[in-house]
């Protein structure tokens, strides 16, 4: 009897609990994968993961071994663009020899940390830039050397034109103490960068005045 | 780590050169909460085309700053034969000592730890005063430079004037 009974009694307990063990197992997981794939994607979407930016550094590096003409700026934007694949930006540099630079004007006096540059790229629409003005870029100088401000509106210094040769005898040279604080830094290099552009300006527009004279 | 010890080399760097520069340069960063970015001024030559002007240029440098090289970029019109239309600037210095785009330059002349943001923008004077020509990055200006002297300084004098304003 004792032979009949156990068995039956074995197969709905040895049924049961591994059904039961099974469905805990995959309840488990099931509730895992949720938390796992809804996480990173909910903080990925308020910021590049340092993971992925150092990513597109290492591709726009790789990329700009190979083209180092082609300007960064433009390399990260068309990697943004199709998902971050090497070859098909290679492709697309080869085919046209050059890639369309994105739409943020690069301007150079106010550098941004490079962090927020990150930032700010992926979300500018990329649509615009798919139709590359052609001839821009072909010809290159005229519109990138466009952009460029001279030194003297870039770093503000038209007050400063009237200055006889007296003021960059009297700023402070070039040796010395290193100032302690930073702002104090800040304004000795702005200084010494100011002067150097005035200087500069006095001595073409003398040259001029020399040259004028001789003929 | 390594981001510690680029940031003590590169306000060491900036330091020094605001304690004494060479005579011709001024760099630093562009502001002091970011090391990483700097901006500089080079003096142009003497008994060159460029003499008289000042010619603006930033420089980014790596996280593993002084491991690797930073990236220097004029952010004027430049008309050289080693700069590209963009700015960038193509010298041997700047060159980590793996790569070698071009294969010919001695491992000496690129870049190593032991050189400095002061030993660069020297370079970068000295290239501006004579061109490689082995290493043409600006097609336009190598021709110029090689087929037309005087058309050459031309052009950099016009890139000169209009850097300072005038």
């Amino acid at each position: 009897m004792s032979s009949h009974t156990s068995p039956s009694s074995d197969s709905t307990a040895g049924l049961g609990l591994p059904q039961v063990a099974a469905c805990l197992l995959v309840g488990y997981f099931v509730f895992r994968w949720f938390f796992k794939t809804t996480d990173p994607s909910s903080s990925a979407a308020q910021r590049p993961s340092p993971v992925d930016s150092r990513r597109l550094q290492q591709q726009v590096d790789v990329i700009r071994g190979m083209f180092p003409q082609i300007s960064a700026g433009a390399v990260q934007a068309e990697l943004i663009r199709n998902g971050g694949s090497i070859e098909i930006t290679t492709e697309k540099i080869l085919t046209n020899g050059f890639l369309p630079e994105p739409p943020a004007p690069v301007t150079p006096a106010p550098v941004p940390p490079p962090a927020q540059v990150a930032a700010a790229r992926p979300s500018v629409p990329t649509q615009r830039r798919v139709a590359p003005p052609a001839t821009s870029s072909a010809s290159g100088s005229n519109t990138i050397l466009s952009q460029y401000s001279d030194l003297i509106t870039r770093y503000n210094l038209h007050n400063r034109l009237q200055e006889g040769d007296a003021s960059a005898v009297a700023g402070p040279g070039g040796k010395g103490k290193a100032p302690a604080t930073k702002s104090d830094r800040q304004l000795a290099h702005h200084s010494k960068r100011d002067d150097m552009i005035l200087a500069a300006r006095r001595r073409i527009q003398e040259m001029d005045r020399v040259a004028a004279g001789q003929s | 780590m390594s981001f510690a010890a680029a940031n003590k080399r590169l306000l060491k760097e900036y330091k020094a050169l605001l304690r004494e520069s060479p005579e011709g340069i001024v760099a630093g960063p562009v502001d002091e909460s970011n090391l990483f970015e700097w901006e500089c001024l080079i003096q142009g030559p003497d008994e060159t085309p460029f003499e008289g002007g000042v010619f603006p240029a930033t420089l980014s440098f790596p996280k593993d700053y002084p491991l690797n090289p930073p990236k220097m970029k004029f952010t004027c019109e430049m008309f050289h034969p080693n700069v590209y239309k963009d700015g960038t600037v193509c010298i041997s210095i700047l060159h980590s000592p793996g790569d070698d785009p071009n294969q010919y330059e001695d491992a000496s002349e690129r870049w190593s730890p032991i050189q400095s943001v002061e030993k660069i923008l020297i370079s970068v004077m000295s290239m501006l005063a004579e061109p490689n020509d082995e290493s043409g990055a600006n097609i336009d200006a190598s021709k110029v430079w090689r087929d037309n002297k005087e058309e050459y300084s031309r052009r950099v004098r016009q890139c000169a004037r209009k850097v300072l304003g005038l």
